[in-house]
């Protein structure tokens, strides 16, 4: 197990090293940059956007500012009044050696910035998928138990239907039925401003919206599943064994036949992590959640290069570490399944 | 009618089981997937209502736009968030234009994009895949890296930074998707392609020399063109929830070019003068995104050859 997790690690290496060259290209296909935002200053002369761009290092090469970035400046001397000669040396340390850079927006390290992000982001995520799973295995389960029934038919049509809507617009209605007309939630944000910081009702309150908008796809998807699963588990021989035992329906439907259908749904887990990643782009945007995916679409729009790859990095670390984390868990509740 | 004799021998439900099953073998494939789908009336219906909303939404501004009195680009102060009258069938925008009318105008970017981008996706991921599947060994290992590598960014991250580098237009969009959509197709094709290529007729047409490229758009090819219908009806409706995400955020398609995603950008700030803005756009992508995932779910069970036949 330990040797298995120690390859995927290792295998992760180069697509993490293909992620950040090919976002690094894109940034910087981009029309406008970042010293257009800082510089909106119509005093600003000529000669002071170039010394800065010299020393943000813009107008090097691209694959030289990649290297920058990567492996760090501070080994560079930079001319950074342009008369040739190198001045001072770069203080950027690169992403090898733990260091993100510094965000052009908010002026701060962006780890810092990312790190401190993350868990509002995770508390969104993690309620949602935790919502998703205990929401949607007893859905399915249900449906396979009772295939063609009334509940089965409004089941399928509403996983159909839950797949099909879009999360952005069902958090507009929401916000619209909930919080404007009928005022039971709060719009947007995370906490009732000015009341103690750890009352977890109030901020359960803020949590419903943003999170049911998150879960509704994987409902959606692992109700579905779970249904296809329970029905081929239940055509199985033990089943038949177990029933001709004489033991009721509740213990060979939940004892028997679920636990092997809950197997394949491990594998579930890391696409569903990508996804939520995704849905949280724009679940925090319309619910003005302070999370990774509203820092990450500012950056977007601001054209702040150092975050905007910063936001990539770790969105594509923390995907990869789910995609491993759903293959282990695979393998840890199917004995069967031997990891190589 | 059968007769009193066959009937004791031969029960009728045998005798029609076995005609059916002889029906079905002189049939070919496509034909009884066609009268599979044609039996199937959820994913019928789905279909109907499809081509009706691709024919209005193309055909119909003209028309509304005579009959109505309207267009898509007249602003009105005075006219701001009025709700449906007669004269504006379902209300008008925060600018006073007329909603109907920008909604098909809408729709026709917004399916125009689906469609479009959905079979440019899907024609990489076929040639993709036929390639890694068909050559294999370093080619495959190349374009495997590649996918694996691509299918880790979280895919709206990606999206995000290229749409907001090109700030594109409807036909660029259509490109960006439409080079990013096609990594599933391809892992599905190769995977298919794989099978294909080690069945005796495939080895036969090689053997008597055929070249390369005809024994993989015409031996190969047939093989993978159930996925290829099945994804084209599913990725259109991933392009189209896609694409209004994109637009919704400011992101794709730029004002006043309206999608049904981008007519939403600003409604949070409407709620109480103009629901009637905020329920519409979003319908009309729910309704589409439905009957193409109907339409993709019941093809699959025509043409599925494991799915069990009716």
């Amino acid at each position: 197990m330990g040797k298995f997790i120690f390859r995927r690690l290792l295998q992760a290496i180069p697509t993490l090293f293909g992620i950040t060259l090919i976002s690094f290209l894109l940034i910087q296909a981009a029309p406008g940059d970042p010293i257009t935002f800082i510089t909106f200053n119509p005093d600003i002369d000529r000669e002071s956007t170039e010394k800065l761009r010299r020393q943000l290092g813009l107008d090097q090469p691209v694959l030289v500012q990649y290297v920058y970035w990567l492996i760090g400046n501070d080994w560079v001397h930079i001319d950074v009044d342009g008369d040739g000669e190198g001045d001072v040396y770069g203080t950027r340390r690169g992403l090898l050696r733990g260091d993100l850079g510094v965000s052009i927006q908010h002026k701060q390290p962006v780890l810092d910035l990312i790190l401190s992000r993350i868990p509002m982001t995770l508390r969104l995520t993690l309620t949602a998928l935790i919502v998703g799973y205990l929401v949607g295995i007893p859905i399915g389960v249900y449906s396979a138990v009772r295939r063609g029934s009334g509940f089965d038919q409004i089941a399928r049509v509403l996983s159909v239907v839950g797949n099909a809507l879009p999360g952005f617009w069902l958090g507009l209605i929401m916000i619209m039925v909930f919080a404007v007309q009928l005022r039971w939630l709060p719009t947007s944000g995370t906490r009732t401003l000015g009341l103690e910081t750890s009352d977890i009702f109030d901020q359960a309150k803020y949590m419903i919206m943003p999170v049911t908008v998150l879960a509704l796809g994987g409902i959606a998807n692992v109700s579905r599943f779970m249904r296809t699963e329970t029905l081929e588990v239940l055509g199985q021989d033990y089943v038949r064994t177990a029933r001709a035992k004489g033991l009721t329906d509740q213990r060979v439907w939940w004892g028997h036949a679920v636990r092997n259908a809950l197997i394949p749904i491990a594998t579930f887990l890391g696409p569903a992590l990508g996804g939520l990643l995704a849905g949280a782009v724009i679940t925090e945007t319309i619910f003005a959640w302070p999370g990774m995916g509203r820092l990450y679409v500012n950056a977007v729009f601001q054209r702040d290069f150092p975050l905007i790859m910063g936001s990539v990095v770790i969105g594509a670390v923390l995907y990869i570490l789910g995609l491993i984390l759903s293959d282990v868990l695979y393998a840890v509740v199917d004995p069967r399944i031997r990891l190589s | 009618m059968a007769t009193v004799n066959e009937t004791v021998t031969r029960r009728p439900i045998d005798l029609g089981a076995e005609q059916a099953e002889h029906q079905y073998k002189i049939r070919g494939f496509w034909h009884n997937a066609a009268r599979h789908v044609w039996h199937d009336r959820l994913t019928v219906a789905a279909m109907v209502v499809l081509l009706v909303l691709t024919a209005v939404c193309f055909l119909g501004p003209p028309i509304v736009e005579s009959a109505l009195g309207v267009d898509p680009r007249t602003t009105n102060i005075l006219d701001r968030f009025l709700p449906p009258s007669e004269e504006h069938l379902l209300g008008t925008d925060q600018l006073g234009r007329d909603q109907l009318i920008r909604l098909l105008y809408g729709g026709r970017v917004s399916l125009g994009i689906a469609y479009t981008a959905s079979i440019m996706a899907i024609s990489i991921g076929v040639v993709v895949g036929i390639v890694a599947g068909y050559y294999g060994g370093i080619v495959d290992d190349l374009i495997i890296w590649l996918i694996s590598t691509l299918a880790s960014i979280p895919a709206l991250f990606l999206l995000l930074i290229i749409s907001s580098v090109f700030s594109p237009g409807p036909e660029a969009l259509v490109l960006i998707l439409g080079f990013l959509g096609w990594l599933g197709a391809a892992r599905l094709v190769r995977g298919e392609v794989m099978a294909a290529k080690e069945r005796d007729y495939v080895i036969a047409a090689r053997a008597v020399g055929a070249k390369t490229w005809h024994v993989m758009f015409r031996h190969i090819f047939p093989n993978v063109l159930s996925i290829v219908v099945i994804l084209l009806a599913i990725d259109a409706g991933i392009l189209i929830l896609t694409e209004s995400g994109l637009s919704f955020l400011g992101l794709g398609v730029q004002p006043p070019t309206p999608t049904w995603g981008n007519m939403l950008t600003d409604s949070q700030t409407y709620f109480t003068k103009g629901p009637h803005l905020v329920i519409w756009p979003g319908l009309m992508i729910t309704i589409t995104v439905l009957c193409f995932y109907l339409v993709g779910d019941g093809l699959r069970d025509a043409l599925d050859p494991r799915s069990e036949r009716k």
